[in-house]
């Protein structure tokens, strides 16, 4: 597959690395000393694999990593009865982690892989311009089907149910 | 009111520095005082840096936010440049400062937009009715123009007052862009400190540009039963010959009106437009029709139905020309800002042009008179309607599937939708008969054709989305209420103070372009759920129309269950994108009508009065252009919040607050002089929603101000929290930042709330009488 960004408009100097398949990202994440998953609205319309959406991924994986509910996600994961580590705007989140003296929502400092997933793709484009020009010290990394060029590192623009497959094998190796 | 200008000539002048003869000092227009009620304020015309103190305040509490959408500088011939990773380009200026300067020149073109179209109007007015005509804003205003008077400090009197205003808005401009050239302004504070400049230059040209339509048009002015008129496709009657008339400037459209009334064909042409013409055309003729929003362009024309495109200013697509010459519909260049290639037709006899027109001679004319082009307009239709009845089809579903039978599932056009929309899915459904997933399509189209253009095998989605949706066409049938100008006097004296002291939770002002995340009938979701709880709801432009476009059982639209009152639960249309200033203008009458202060010269203490006391948040959820940059622009340096949707973080740039560093949130307390936490009231100044649930519940917040009696924030609070439990499922987890006091609380949320006080160790803190000024402090220690 193509590894130009999935929107063509967005071409910048510099793009990040596009991954073929998504369990290439796994060392990145369990390598992280702080991860964080800022998980948009979209995360419960995104189909993955056995019926489950993105969303039941993105709690498993909260079981690990603190998970930002931006927007009106957070009501969908308190109904599975999942909660998540903060509820906060997209633009609220991206400015504090552009911040380099920002404690983290635990007051631990800041983080230093950030995993961006289940956005409207041009918003998240530009949450990740931010932290690309203005977040040196963060590794950021884009879980959506399409390549998002403004993240460190994304998924090359896959079809459906290559990511879907992918995904799989992704939540393979994260469980390990 | 009125200009007068000065010449001074001296003869000789010797001093013990200077020697000099035959010295002439032209000063320009200069107004003539006559406004003795008010003493002139600190700065009246302000220039570019002499509101920067006041723009640095507001940049402190609301640090730009950059998110580039280009890393680079492609301005001058040493670059491009590329500005990543802390590099300079070759002229020294770095990407943050990068950003500042397009955010800038965004807001210098737009605010040149409303003054250029204001400059028109006035200049054609005059021409027309004399330069006297009084700026009569009905018997319900005495402050005409708020905007004018609070940045210019005078009273506008007659039409020829306004080109005093128009005149300091355009020197403005010119600075401005001045300090965009290379070598010119590095700093991207500054930049935006003159970005706010023009941004408040842009509220007087639009003050300008819609009392003078008002006043020379005799347009309905502050009056909340403005009539209901047709908006949307399937109003249009396509039996009769079709003028659809595109962009934002009256003059043209205003002529058609008047050459059918004279000429006895006043009801045998149907008279239509698309984006803020046609707001303004239904203000002057009650049986125009609106077409809908700016995405609406290439779906009507195509669908044949128009006989005669004839376009003003601003927002047409550039490729209206040759749309219209597919359907073999007549195109009208009317504005000297769209000449499209066109030879100018201005001076030829109106019998010359229609003939060349008809007989299909020509495709298209120029004409720069607006009294020809409306005559024009009316014969050509009327002489080429016959002609054209074969053409007013959009193509049947066996086309449909024979085109969409090509499509290679490339993706192409799905990676150059702005909103992403599945279309190879939708196609492929259709290749085999199913046109389902193609209407679901036709709602969240913006309609800008970038999938036709870029379509490797020539497919043109955009047509076929139309096509599929044909039955929805004639559905498209809604009522608006008609723009009715200014809020009226006699309604700010009756809400001033149930707004400053929160009891009316806020004024949401939903305006702006159509460039939807998920299509326009969301817009009304969002209205409707402020209406339902009593916030006033103020609507323009674009905007405006689309909140029209959803009906309840009874069949109506929200314009016929809501009132059209500036009061709780009213649905107040204000008019075009001009109108907006009539938004700020509302809120500046708070300050003046209300609160008694004077607003003459006084920019900087009235949006200091706004920001701390006036609960109010604009939402332009599909913001677009250069002028709604402007405008937002404009609205945060006269301390009015504004959302704008996801497609509107391509801006670059946001003002965010952050509501976790308490020192950001002091304000000074008029009363005492000591510095105060006032909490983050409100908490960004302009900032990019992801959702439109998100956006409903932050414009709630957004409504906060530090001035909230005890009463008026448990009313806030009681809308938030509901809103916040509704859509996100859970209380705010920030609320101990908007408690002051136990009393502020809702009792039925007492028991709920101050558990979760006592756990985050809340304690009560003093509800101030803010500003950020010191000078307005009344007490000195």
């Amino acid at each position: 597959m193509s590894t130009k960004p999935w929107q063509t408009w967005a071409v910048n100097p510099k793009l990040g690395i596009a991954m073929k398949e998504p369990v290439q990202l796994v060392k990145i994440i369990k390598n992280a000393k702080r991860p964080l998953l800022v998980v948009g609205a979209l995360a419960n319309q995104i189909e993955v694999h056995d019926g489950k959406t993105l969303l039941d991924l993105i709690i498993e994986l909260g079981k690990n990593i603190p998970v930002v509910a931006t927007s009106n996600i957070s009501k969908a994961f308190l109904e599975k009865g999942f909660h998540p580590a903060a509820i906060m705007t997209v633009v609220n989140i991206t400015n504090r982690l552009s911040d380099p003296d920002w404690k983290g929502i635990d007051g631990k400092g800041q983080y230093d892989v950030v995993i961006y997933t289940g956005m409207t793709i041009y918003l998240e484009l530009q949450m990740l311009s931010r932290l690309k020009n203005y977040a040196n010290w963060i590794k950021s990394i884009s879980l959506e089907r399409f390549f998002i060029p403004n993240a460190d590192i994304g998924l090359a623009n896959l079809k459906v149910d290559k990511w879907k497959e992918g995904m799989k094998v992704f939540m393979e190796e994260m469980r390990k | 009111m009125a200009d007068e200008s000065a010449k001074i000539k001296i003869e000789g002048l010797k001093t013990d520095t200077v020697k000099a003869k035959s010295i002439e000092i032209h000063i320009g227009k200069i107004p003539k005082e006559e406004w003795t009620e008010e003493p002139q304020g600190p700065h009246p015309m302000p220039s570019m840096s002499q509101l920067r103190e006041w723009d640095f305040k507001l940049l402190k509490k609301y640090p730009p936010f950059y998110a580039p959408l280009c890393d680079m500088c492609c301005l001058c011939t040493y670059g491009k440049c590329d500005l990543t990773g802390g590099m300079h380009g070759a002229c020294g200026i770095d990407l943050t400062a990068q950003q500042a300067r397009i955010v800038m020149i965004a807001c210098a073109i737009g605010c040149a937009c409303h003054a250029a179209h204001g400059r028109h109007l006035v200049h054609h007015l005059i021409h027309k009715f004399g330069a006297n005509i009084p700026l009569n804003m009905g018997s319900e205003v005495a402050v005409e123009a708020p905007c004018t008077r609070t940045v210019c400090g005078f009273k506008p009197k007659t039409l020829k007052d306004l080109e005093i205003a128009l005149d300091y808005v355009e020197e403005q401009i010119t600075h401005i862009l001045a300090a965009a050239h290379t070598g010119q302004e590095g700093n991207a504070l500054d930049f935006e400190s003159k970005a706010m400049h023009a941004g408040m230059c842009d509220f007087v040209g639009m003050e300008v540009a819609d009392i003078a339509q008002i006043a020379g048009y005799g347009f309905v002015t502050a009056d909340p039963e403005a009539k209901l008129v047709e908006v949307g496709l399937g109003s249009i009657d396509k039996e009769k010959p079709v003028i659809l008339m595109i962009g934002h400037n009256v003059a043209p459209g205003v002529e058609v009106t008047n050459y059918m009334r004279k000429s006895g064909t006043y009801g045998k042409v149907e008279v239509c437009a698309i984006c803020c013409t046609a707001l303004d055309q239904t203000r002057y003729d009650f049986g125009s029709k609106i077409v809908g929003s700016m995405g609406m362009q290439l779906r009507f024309i195509r669908s044949g139905v128009p006989d005669v495109v004839m376009v003003d200013e601003q927002c047409v697509r550039c490729d209206s020309i040759e749309e219209a010459k597919k359907i073999k519909a007549p195109f009208i260049a009317t504005n000297e800002k769209i000449c499209q290639g066109l030879p100018d037709r201005s001076k030829d006899t109106t019998d010359q042009i229609v003939d060349d027109l008809v007989s299909g001679k020509e495709p298209a004319a120029l004409i720069l008179d607006s009294d020809k082009a409306g005559e024009v307009a009316v014969r050509v239709a009327m002489g080429i309607a016959p002609k054209r009845k074969k053409l007013k089809n959009l193509v049947d579903y066996d086309e449909i599937k024979d085109v969409a039978a090509g499509c290679k599932a490339c993706d192409i056009c799905v990676r150059n939708c702005p909103n992403n929309l599945p279309i190879p899915e939708a196609l492929a459904a259709a290749a085999k008969g199913d046109y389902s997933l193609l209407v679901e399509l036709w709602e969240p189209c913006l309609g800008c054709g970038r999938c036709e253009y870029n379509c490797p095998n020539d497919i043109n989605p955009h047509s076929l989305i139309a096509a599929a949706g044909k039955d929805l066409f004639a559905e498209d049938k809604f009522m608006m209420r008609s723009g009715r100008g200014q809020i009226s006097d006699t309604e700010i004296r009756s809400v001033g103070a149930p707004i400053v002291l929160g009891e009316i939770p806020g004024i949401i002002a939903i305006v702006g372009c159509a460039t939807y995340p998920n299509g326009p009938k969301e817009l009304a979701k969002l209205a409707e759920e402020f209406l339902k709880r009593r916030y006033i709801v103020v609507v323009s432009g674009c905007s405006a129309m689309d909140i029209a476009r959803v009906k309840d059982e009874d069949g109506k639209s929200l314009y016929e269950v809501y009132p059209g009152i500036f009061d709780a639960g009213g649905l107040v249309n204000v008019g075009s994108c001009v109108a907006n200033s009539h938004i700020v203008g509302a809120a500046i009458k708070v300050a003046s009508i209300f609160a008694r202060r004077n607003i003459r010269g006084n920019f900087e203490e009235i949006a200091d009065y706004i920001l701390n006391r006036v609960g109010a948040c604009g939402i332009a959820w599909g913001a677009m252009s250069q002028k709604a940059a402007s405008i937002a622009t404009g609205c945060n340096r006269f301390g009015v919040p504004v959302i704008i949707g996801p497609h509107g973080a391509k801006y670059r740039r946001q003002y965010l607050g952050r509501s976790d560093i308490d020192e950001n949130w002091m304000v000074i307390d008029a009363r005492s002089g000591n510095n105060v936490y006032a909490g983050p009231c409100p908490e960004h100044l302009i900032y990019a929603g992801e959702t439109l649930e998100e956006c409903i519940v932050e414009a709630a917040k957004l409504c906060f101000r530090p001035s909230d009696n005890f009463k008026g924030r448990a009313v806030k609070l009681t809308h938030w929290i509901d809103l916040h439990k509704k859509y996100y499922g859970i209380i705010p987890e920030d609320i101990e930042k908007f408690v002051r006091i136990e009393a502020d609380i809702p009792l039925t949320l007492k028991d709920e709330i101050m558990p979760i006080l006592k756990q985050k160790g809340w304690q009560p803190r003093e509800i101030p009488d803010p500003t950020l000024l010191p000078r307005l402090i009344r007490t000195k220690k």
